[in-house]
Order: C-alpha cells, then sequence, then structure tokens
C-alpha cells in the first residue's frame, strides 16, 4: 500500500466522470415536456387504450397498433430503460472480439422500443446505440444484430428468416422473416406469397440516436406450403415506391439423397496454442504460480502461461485436450458476473510453454486456470476444481473455493442416480441417499415436500438445491455451476 | 419560509451544475459507474415528477441529493453482493490493487459512515447538507467521518504492514 491519505485513496476509489449528462432524457422520461392535455381528452384516450386491451387480451397495447398501422414512430428517449440483463448483453457484445470488431454498444442507453408477436408469443425488442454512430438490436428469444458505425447503414434493409420444412415434400419454406431497416423513406413492408396474395408487415421505426426501423414477422402456418410460401418481401416508401427487395428462391425439386461416399480426409493437426502471446504482456503485469505453472498476463490481455515443474496434473493432462483461459469478476449492470475467455489446445504437451491473447475481459484479471477436456463426474478426483487454478487475487481465489463447492454439489444433484431418487418422498430419498453415499461435505434436509441439499464452500458461503418433486424449484449454484 | 415546490429550472441547474458528484456518490453507493448514470438520471425523473411536493424545508439541493441517495440505495438492495472478505493480493497493478482494497475496507464501514464519507469526499457537501441528506445532526456528521476516517486509516495500516 502506497503513503496515500484516507481521502486520496478514496479519490482513487471512484474516479470523476466527466461525461455530458442528458437533461431532456430526464424530462422525457417524468414525461414533463409535454403540454398537459384537458382532462377530458386523457380519459378518452384511456378509454381507448382498455377497449384496445380487452379486444386483444393476448397482445401488449403496442402490439395493438403494430398490427393496425405499418410504420410505428417510437421516440428513442421517451422509450423505457431496457432490463440490467439486456444492458448486460449489450456490453457482453465487446467479449472476445479484437477492438476494431468490437461493436461498442453503449449498453447503458439501451431501450426497450417495441412489443412484437413472434410465433404467438410477445417479444420485447431492445435497442441500444454505439459509440461510432451505428446501433445494435435484439428480438427478445430470438435474433439480433449490429451496424456498428455510421458507415455500415448502407443497404436499405437487411433481412433474416427462420427457414421450416414442409412436412409432405420435405421442401424448405421461409417460416420466419425479420430484421433492421436503415432508409428513413420506408413506410411499408409487404410479404408477397407464392399464390399470389400479399401481406402488410408492421415496424417500428426507432428515433435518433438509433434512426432504424425494425420488424419480425411470423409466416402463417398456411403459407408454409410450397404452393403459398413467400416468395419476396419489399420496402416501398409512402408512395409506394420501392426502395428494396429480398427474393427467396427454392429448389425446383427434391434432390433424392444419396448414400455419402467419400474419401477420408486426410488428417490435418490443427495449430496448437502458440508458445506466446502475439505481443507480449504490457505493464502493469500480473505474475501468479500455482499448481506448477507460473502465469504472467499484462495490462493488454495477453497472458503467458510457463510450466515450472511436472506435477501429477500435468502428468495426467499430457496428451489431453485442454481448455486455457483467464477471467475477471465484476458487477456488470449489478448483475455478478465471471467475465472469462478460454481457448481449447486438443494435445497439451508438458514442458510447452502457452501464450495467448484475450479481447474484451478487461485487466486486472482475478484468476486464469487450465481444465481439462473429460468434464466433471461426481465424486470428482480433483474434488471439483480444475486442473490447474491460478489465483491472481484474493478475490479471485475465493471464486475457486466457491466454484468448487458449488460445482461439487451441483454435480451430486444432476447425476442419474440421484436424479431418480429425487421423485420418491422426501424422508426416503433423503435416507436412500445417505445409505448409498454415506454423511458426505453434501447436506440433505427434509423441509415439508422439499429435499434440500446443501453444501458449504471453505470461504462459508452456502450453496443450495431445493428439490420439490423431482424438480428444482429454488438453487443459487449459478453462475459457479450448471444444475438440472 | 416555505415554498410551493421546486421549479425545473432550478432541477436543471443542479442537474448541470452537480452531475459529475452524483454520480460518483451514486456509483460509490451501487459500485458499478454504468449503474450510477441510470440511477442518477432515474432520480432527477423522480424529483421532475414530484417536484411540487417540494416545500422549501431545506434546500433544494440536499432535497435531490436525499433522492439521489435513496434511488442508489434502492438500486444497490436489488443487487447481488460480493463483499470482498480479506483484501487482494498485491500482484495485480499497484493503482488497481489500491482501488481494490480501499473498496474493500469502505465496504466493511458500518452504512452511516460509508454514506457520510461518500458526500464528504465525492460531493464537499458542507455538513449542515449532509446532515439533512442523511437524517442526523450536524454533530453527529463530525463524529460519524472522524469515526470513518479512524476506521479506514486503521485498515489501510493494517495493509501496508
Amino acid at each position: 500500500m502506497s503513503n496515500r491519505s484516507v481521502s486520496e485513496s478514496l479519490e482513487l476509489m471512484v474516479q470523476p466522470f466527466g461525461g455530458p449528462g442528458d437533461w431532456q432524457d430526464v424530462l422525457n422520461r417524468a414525461h414533463d415536456a409535454r403540454p398537459t392535455r384537458p382532462r377530458t381528452l386523457a380519459l378518452v384516450g384511456a378509454l381507448l387504450v382498455l377497449v384496445a386491451l380487452v379486444a386483444t387480451p393476448a397482445f401488449g397495447v403496442q402490439r395493438f397498433l403494430l398490427d393496425l398501422i405499418g410504420r410505428t414512430n417510437v421516440s428513442f428517449s421517451h422509450s423505457q430503460p431496457a432490463p440490467n440483463e439486456v444492458k448486460k448483453w449489450f456490453f457482453d457484445l465487446a467479449l472476445g472480439a479484437p477492438a476494431r470488431w468490437a461493436p461498442e454498444a453503449i449498453a447503458s442507453q439501451a431501450r426497450s422500443v417495441g412489443t412484437f408477436s413472434l410465433n404467438g408469443h410477445p417479444r420485447h425488442l431492445w435497442v441500444a446505440p454505439t459509440r461510432r454512430g451505428g446501433y445494435c438490436w435484439q428480438f427478445e428469444r430470438s435474433i439480433g444484430g449490429c451496424r456498428q458505425t455510421a458507415a455500415d447503414r448502407k443497404g436499405v434493409f437487411g433481412v433474416s428468416n427462420g427457414a421450416a420444412v414442409e412436412p409432405t415434400s420435405h421442401r424448405s419454406v421461409v417460416s420466419e422473416l425479420m430484421g433492421d431497416i436503415t432508409t428513413p423513406r420506408a413506410e411499408s413492408i409487404t410479404i408477397h406469397y407464392a399464390d399470389g396474395t400479399s401481406t402488410q408487415v408492421p415496424f417500428v421505426w426507432v428515433s435518433k440516436p438509433i434512426a432504424a426501423g425494425f420488424f419480425a414477422f411470423t409466416v402463417p402456418r398456411a403459407h408454409l406450403t410450397a404452393a403459398h410460401r413467400v416468395k419476396s418481401i419489399v420496402l416501398a416508401d409512402g408512395n409506394g415506391r420501392r426502395l428494396g427487395i429480398q427474393g427467396y428462391r427454392y429448389e425446383s425439386r427434391v434432390t433424392p439423397r444419396l448414400p455419402i461416399r467419400m474419401k477420408p480426409p486426410h488428417r490435418i493437426a490443427p495449430p496448437g496454442l502458440a508458445e506466446a502471446p502475439p505481443s507480449p504482456p504490457t505493464a502493469p503485469l500480473q505474475h501468479a504460480s500455482a499448481d506448477g505453472f507460473t502465469v504472467v498476463a499484462g495490462a493488454n490481455e495477453a497472458v503467458q502461461f510457463t510450466q515450472n515443474a511436472e506435477t501429477a496434473t500435468t502428468r495426467r493432462l499430457d496428451g489431453h485436450g485442454i481448455g486455457i483461459g483467464c477471467f475477471r469478476l465484476t458487477r456488470e449492470f449489478g448483475i455478478f458476473t465471471v467475465r472469462d475467455l478460454s481457448f481449447g489446445e486438443r494435445l497439451f504437451r508438458s514442458g510447452k510453454s502457452m501464450g495467448f491473447q484475450l479481447h474484451g475481459v478487461g485487466t486486472p484479471f482475478d484468476g486464469c486456470e487450465i481444465q481439462g477436456s473429460a468434464g466433471h463426474l461426481w465424486p470428482d478426483k480433483n474434488h471439483s476444481h480444475s486442473a490447474v487454478e491460478v489465483p491472481f487475487t484474493a478475490v479471485g481465489r475465493r471464486y475457486f473455493a466457491d466454484r468448487a463447492a458449488a460445482r461439487d454439489l451441483a454435480l451430486f444433484v444432476r447425476t442419474g442416480r440421484v436424479q431418480r431418487i429425487r421423485h420418491e418422498a422426501p424422508a426416503k430419498a433423503r435416507h436412500d441417499l445417505y445409505a448409498i453415499y454415506g454423511r458426505r461435505a453434501i447436506r440433505i434436509s427434509v423441509n415439508g415436500l422439499d429435499l434440500t441439499f446443501s453444501e458449504r464452500s471453505p470461504t462459508g458461503k452456502v450453496f443450495t438445491v431445493v428439490v420439490r418433486r423431482g424438480r428444482i424449484v429454488r438453487k443459487n449454484v449459478e453462475p459457479y455451476a450448471f444444475v438440472f | 419560509m416555505k415554498r410551493d415546490g421546486a421549479t425545473l429550472d432550478q432541477l436543471r441547474q443542479i442537474y448541470e451544475r452537480r452531475l459529475d458528484e452524483l454520480r460518483r456518490v451514486a456509483a460509490a453507493i451501487v459500485r458499478d459507474r454504468e449503474l450510477a448514470c441510470d440511477v442518477v438520471q432515474e432520480a432527477f425523473v423522480r424529483a421532475v415528477r414530484s417536484r411540487r411536493t417540494f416545500t422549501g424545508d431545506g434546500s433544494l439541493e440536499a432535497w435531490v441529493w436525499r433522492i439521489v441517495v435513496n434511488t442508489a440505495r434502492d438500486t444497490r438492495a436489488g443487487v447481488w453482493e460480493e463483499i470482498p472478505e480479506d483484501l487482494p493480493a498485491s500482484s495485480a497493478s499497484s493503482d488497481a490493487w489500491e482501488r481494490q482494497a480501499v473498496r474493500a475496507a469502505v465496504e466493511r464501514l458500518p452504512e452511516r459512515q460509508r454514506l457520510v464519507l461518500f458526500l464528504r469526499v465525492y460531493a464537499d457537501l458542507d455538513y449542515g447538507t449532509i446532515a439533512r441528506v442523511v437524517g442526523i445532526t450536524e454533530g453527529t456528521v463530525g463524529a460519524t467521518l472522524n469515526a470513518a476516517h479512524a476506521n479506514l486509516r486503521q485498515a489501510l495500516a493494517e495493509v501496508s504492514s
């Protein structure tokens, strides 16, 4: 610790922000920028909304409006901020991407700009501007994309489609269409079908800084046959002039499936992990050693693994596949996150140095590790630890301990035998499990209909999985481990 | 003198003049810089909506600070806690390590001490305003600050030795 005063140390802890604010955003969200309308008008509006909701109980108000009107203009600044999970999703887009490919989405500004109906389910559309004049978008539980820079706003629209296979002819047909629109002149989207009919697709146009339109459409079941399937999607302006078209060509006949006879390919060994990262780690460096390895990581996210001793672990890994990477524990938008990236190495050779370059994890790292490719069974011979765990910080060390405990519990609860016994009456299940496995680190307790499995980490953190009638109803092992 | 609400212009002036300090205090409470920006925006949305309820009992700025602090505390309440139990090893860069060390020491302070400290260090508020924001007397502000400094000095000295 340096000789800084308490005040100086606190200054360092939360540094100034410096960026401008957005007072207009405050006013828009508080709905104070609008003039007050007469109370009677508001009442009529409220009644109309009520009628709309009663008329279409399955959809939200926005869906109702989208059904009526081809284009719905949405104010970005008036829209609701996206939930923190969504903001984090936009933030994570940078993970693993080299700087020039990272979308640089401004996750904190992500907004929910509409609700669409996809396969009969209401799905949110979320958008976020990027730092270079572009935008990213995401339909809930579906696809999304990014136009990273202002220069990427080319073409009038981008269309993605989902496909289904027609059950009788086994031909593929377009079943879902969604995408973005870059021209503000767009006023309508029309889908033309092979039978000569057409349908209008509603879309939203989101104001600056997004300045783009978005649509999502599930093709009706009646148009999932060869005679009625989607032929093209057309974007037009207010005068009906075509701005863009995406056509779909299908195979004219079904190609009979022939047995595939191919020469076995030449065995080409995949390139192994380099002995050093592309550029050496830069200062300030992080150094740590554990389990026979020394790891040096740089502020540029370059990492060098050097084996300094042969151990039982390195002997066991020799000649097998491994995963090697580093992580940082953060809280993004209030969500505890293990920010990590790793590389696969098909053939670990004891004694060989390994180096790699990460992108988007951020430094300082809390730790690095080597995982065997064999996975984990219960009971795990590494006590549910990874083969090599190299913590850089106390937080990293605790994470390794907590993850091992959470993994141990998760592996136990999800083993086939325990899954079967979970369906028994709680008291009998507890008796049977103790009879088979004895009283180990995992504690099993019964509370009414609930069977609770718990394990305490050496750090004091207690992980639990609560099962009712065989199904997991409560758990706290994520993001350390996965249980089902 | 009792006033009948605050004006949008008064709130805007506080927003523009104090934005950085407001964000820093929010960041210190919620421990997330991105979230802190959201907290301040949300707090001002609340302030604008309820500006007519400001009675003039105390300064408008103290009223705004109280909203920001309460919004940040509400936000933090819904956030998963990962409070470091001991201090990080010194292998990371010295600034990053020091930030974590200070953070760990600060997290161990009682909440009132933390809050008073943040408002004093990051916002440079006087004792009177801090008292109104936190809901304590000016004398208690001084004593709380002294206790916070003493606790921090002791925690950080233990790390140095």
